[in-house]
């Protein structure tokens, strides 16, 4: 049942992610649902799940958005990878943890440009006028999630 | 815990690594293929199906359309058509230094002899018995009766018409008659008669005004048992298509 309700929300994430990211954006910035999917899931329920939804979500990823075939799928699972390892060495419960998220989508955002930019002067005046406003959206997003999973918790 | 996720992770790094090495050594480019097959293909096959009502609509507006069109365009051509006629019957009357009253066949016999027609203008519009009847082209006849609103008018093709006609080359006259087909009546065999010449009515009589034109000679050949010249005729005007025909007035 959890894997269903699983492959549902990846897909919606996935479908989220192709919309929003298209019409809806604040300026250049814009929601990363997939990012935000794979943090809650690794963190908070099962950093297997979040391993295998990334290395799947990030072939789905592909197809919509062509690069070179296996980037995306690496640059999910190594993402979750390293959420997965400093699991337990956090208070995820506490408000400061979202750091993290803030660190994830600044990072794939990071790769992102430098895949799809040429120049490297570009990618200095990226991440102060897109990636860290966008790292900063997707935070505030974050806070709101872990809002109600803490009050579900409770 | 922790190993069983290294080991999948591991396993999706190799995976991916295998496909980033495949897509940047080989010109296979799986990226594309899927991206051609998920977005393409799904997005023109649900596109199509998609529009598939509109364009009925489309269809349906357009076939109107066209109907519509069609229509206009034949009204369109009548009206020019109309308008091609009376500019004609206009610049005629004008360029005609007599005065002649236009009028409309309104009937004509069906048979081919003694073919004669009613025209729409009578004695009230000044139209006399045997006046005489052009077209654009040339002779036509005569009026044989004239009503109040309408009158009967004999055409060329009568056992009864007999015209005073002239040679423009050789000025020789004779008398054009029909049997069956327009002939000159009355020439004799010397004289200067030939295949082409164009006829023009001579002004002998008091029905025709002189020089209208009439017709061309088609055959002119040496009768056996007679001492005078066969000649046919073809009138400049087919009696049997006019619509419009000019009265001179007397």
């Amino acid at each position: 049942m959890r894997i269903f309700a699983l492959i549902f929300i990846s897909l919606l994430a996935f479908f989220l992610s192709l919309n929003v990211e298209k019409f809806i954006l604040i300026g250049s910035i814009s929601l990363k649902p997939i990012i935000i999917l794979l943090y809650f899931t690794t963190l908070y329920w099962k950093p297997l799940y979040g391993l295998i939804t990334g290395f799947f979500l990030g072939f789905l990823y592909e197809i919509y958005l062509p690069v070179f075939t296996g980037t995306y799928p690496l640059i999910f699972t190594s993402v979750t990878f390293g959420l997965s390892l400093i699991e337990k060495r956090i208070f995820k419960f506490r408000y400061n943890s979202l750091i993290l998220l803030f660190c994830t989508v600044l990072f794939v955002g990071l790769v992102q440009v430098i895949i799809e930019v040429d120049k490297i002067i570009s990618v200095f005046y990226l991440i102060f006028t897109h990636l860290i406003p966008e790292a900063i959206l997707n935070s505030a997003v974050g806070l709101v999630i872990l809002y109600f999973i803490k009050r579900c918790k409770d | 815990m922790e190993k069983r996720i290294l080991r999948v992770y591991l396993l999706f790094v190799f995976i991916s690594l295998s496909l980033l090495l495949l897509d940047g050594f080989t010109d296979i480019k799986l990226g594309n293929k899927c991206y051609n097959f998920f977005c393409l293909d799904f997005h023109n096959f649900f596109s199509k199906f998609l529009q598939n009502n509109d364009l009925k609509e489309e269809n349906a507006r357009l076939l109107e359309k066209i109907a519509v069109l069609s229509y206009e365009k034949q009204v369109y051509n009548e009206l020019k058509k109309e308008n091609q006629e009376l500019k004609k019957i206009i610049e005629f009357k004008f360029n005609y230094p007599k005065g002649i009253i236009p009028a409309e066949i309104e009937r004509r016999t069906l048979e081919e002899v003694n073919l004669s027609y009613q025209i729409d203008r009578g004695a009230s519009e000044g139209i006399e018995r045997n006046a005489a009847v052009i077209s654009f082209n040339g002779i036509v006849g005569k009026v044989l009766k004239s009503g109040k609103n309408n009158s009967v008018v004999q055409t060329l093709k009568n056992y009864n018409s007999a015209i005073s006609v002239k040679d423009t080359r050789s000025s020789i006259e004779g008398i054009l008659k029909w049997n069956k087909k327009f002939f000159i009546e009355g020439v004799p065999q010397y004289a200067d008669l030939k295949k082409g010449d164009t006829l023009v009515t001579s002004g002998k009589g008091s029905v025709f005004p002189k020089g209208l034109p009439v017709g061309i000679i088609t055959r002119a050949r040496k009768k056996v048992d007679d001492y005078s010249l066969e000649i046919e005729v073809e009138p400049f005007e087919d009696l049997n298509r006019i619509n419009v025909v000019f009265v001179i007035e007397k």
